[in-house]
């Protein structure tokens, strides 16, 4: 039995030659780095709601709410985005662009400002 | 007009098939030269082969080392969230308290027991136990408490 047989995803390994193992490091690190984003998303949400329970102001729960969403949807991206990476290595294509960076970004400008909005308020 | 000599072919990385001794018994497989590895658009000038073979020297043990901490971020961060979650659901369901405490222990424990054999194993051998099934887990465990945090919000 192969070693690609007790790899998971059996399709993802069964594609093209081993890559440079230091790069298939880099991209675990930018995965775990995706979950970390994820989990200070999620404490931002909980955090903002627990702080609407002591000093409740309008718009907070909202805020919260959407700071949950992005927070849940990152680790699925964040799976995706290693599988997809770990492809092009494997088959020695170009990396794909990442999709939610700049989402993201901009939702956390927006987060803040709407913060800052509702605090001043 | 003087034409300038032609760079030396470069190599890119080819694994290399285990290595047996004499004796008969596997010895560690060789990794290739880093300039072998890896094809840098420099790679013709000396200045810059130096720089990589004196990177080659720390490369193999840091990059490990950086997965390694990267991961206890992340698990710290991840067991953090976990318990503050477990002390806000005070209220809920023991079901979901028991889910959250049981996974908590087990990345705790896999950490624990599976990154160091990870660890060590690729220091020593350099041969990466690369699987996407604990990532898939982990990104599974924190979607789960993305969910909880929106039952929680939506409770209170």
């Amino acid at each position: 039995m192969s070693e690609s047989e007790h790899r998971f995803p059996k399709r993802l390994y069964q594609q093209g030659s081993e890559p440079d193992q230091r790069f298939s490091l880099a991209n675990e690190r930018t995965f775990l780095a995706w979950i970390r984003t994820a989990l200070a998303l999620l404490s931002g949400g909980v955090a903002l709601a627990a702080l609407n329970q002591a000093i409740p102001t309008t718009g907070h729960k909202f805020i919260s709410l959407i700071l949950l969403a992005a927070g849940t949807i990152a680790p699925p991206y964040a799976w995706w985005s290693w599988v997809r990476n770990e492809r092009a290595l494997r088959l020695q294509r170009p990396l794909p662009s990442p999709i939610l960076t700049l989402p993201l970004a901009l939702l956390v400008i927006i987060i803040g400002l709407g913060l800052a909005l509702t605090l001043w308020f | 007009m003087k034409s300038h000599p032609k760079p030396e072919p470069e190599h890119h990385y080819q694994p290399q098939p285990d290595s047996t001794s004499r004796a008969g018994k596997e010895t560690e497989p060789q990794l290739p030269s880093f300039s072998q590895r890896i094809t840098h658009p420099r790679s013709s000038h000396r200045e810059a082969q130096a720089t990589y073979q004196q990177l080659e020297l720390f490369d193999q043990g840091l990059q490990p080392e950086r997965v390694r901490l990267s991961w206890t971020r992340t698990v710290l961060v991840i067991l953090g969230a976990s318990g503050a979650m477990l002390k806000l659901s005070s209220q809920w369901l023991y079901p979901a308290r028991v889910f959250l405490f049981t996974c908590s222990a087990a990345i705790a424990l896999f950490y624990g027991l599976y990154m160091h054999h990870r660890y060590y194993r690729f220091t020593s051998t350099h041969i990466l136990s690369s699987s996407g099934l604990w990532l898939g887990l982990v990104a599974a465990y924190v979607c789960a408490l993305g969910v909880f945090g929106f039952a929680w919000v939506c409770s209170n």
